[in-house]
């Protein structure tokens, strides 16, 4: 099954990292951090970045039943957000790709510098651009809005 | 049981996320405004309008929760099980009453309303820090 994915929403589910639920055979859910690197709007497919240093049992849960679901919110600004779900088509890494991860990792690193937390942990951050992560190819099936509010939970495609 | 430099990040006040998933094997992620620390061997989490993860835990109360240590950046990723919700009572008023100055710090006013504080028993939990490791540190090339 795939989906016709908005523009606007493949902009906003690439600007900022989130992150990827993922699930064992005991239906136990995982999370890793993530980016989404590329999707499709005409296909639903795409490439999601996630960090193999948070991964933990993440590679496996894919290979075991592919399911994911990855979340994207604006938590710290206007609380906009929306999550994809589908299907994992393959697994690659973990290797480094700082320039693709950069663009994610740096606008919520200027959203961390507004809250007033401490400066190291906005260069950590950063930093985390030359860790390693895992590239996960996807499919995705279904898209929502979870925006707080009346519409929270609207499927969007 | 959940340690004491743990706690600084259960204080709700930066949100949480929460993965669940469905019986039949959907896994679903949502933010949480708040983690709250109740006791060694429970957190609470605020109960809004995530109506999907309501159904998820009433079918499999399997959660993981994150929460992060606002001095560090450090992440507590914690293995969950879910107890119960309550809708009133000393927990809950604490946390409608934060909620409430976290909505009108945000914007969020009206929409943000605790509907109950569902507690989590801490099946584990681990921290992950933030900074990345030091070149040569054990587990990392070179190291």
């Amino acid at each position: 099954m795939k989906v016709v994915v908005a523009a606007d929403t493949v902009a906003f589910l690439r600007s900022l990292p989130g992150f990827m639920a993922t699930r064992d055979g005991e239906n136990r859910p995982t999370a890793c951090e993530s980016i989404l690197l590329e999707l499709d709007p005409e296909t639903g497919v795409g490439e999601v970045a996630a960090a193999a240093r948070y991964a933990r049992q993440m590679t496996e849960n894919l290979r075991d039943n592919g399911r994911f679901a990855l979340v994207v919110s604006r938590v710290w600004h206007d609380h906009r957000s929306a999550q994809i779900k589908g299907r994992c088509l393959g697994v690659q890494g973990p290797l480094q790709s700082p320039e693709r991860v950069r663009p994610a990792i740096e606008g919520f690193a200027v959203m961390l510098e507004t809250f007033n937390l401490p400066p190291r942990v906005v260069r950590d951050f950063r930093a985390n651009e030359a860790d390693r992560w895992y590239l996960v190819r996807v499919q995705v099936e279904e898209v929502f809005d979870q925006t707080p509010g009346p519409g929270a939970g609207k499927r969007l495609s | 049981m959940i340690p004491a430099d743990a706690k600084l990040s259960m204080q709700g006040v930066l949100a949480g996320m929460l993965a669940t998933c469905s019986g039949d094997g959907t896994p679903n992620m949502i933010h949480v405004s708040q983690v709250f620390y109740v006791d060694p061997k429970h957190v609470a989490l605020s109960f809004q309008f995530f109506s999907k993860t309501a159904r998820n835990i009433a079918e499999n109360p399997f959660a993981e929760i994150r929460c992060m240590d606002p001095a560090t950046g450090d992440r507590w990723i914690i293995e969950g099980h879910f107890v119960r919700r309550e809708v009133d009572g000393p927990l809950f008023e604490k946390m409608d009453m934060q909620l409430e100055a976290v909505a009108s710090m945000t914007g969020m006013t009206g929409v943000f309303k605790l509907r109950g504080a569902d507690i989590y028993e801490v099946l584990k939990i681990d921290r992950f820090p933030l900074a990345l490791p030091e070149p040569g540190a054990p587990g990392t090339a070179g190291g």
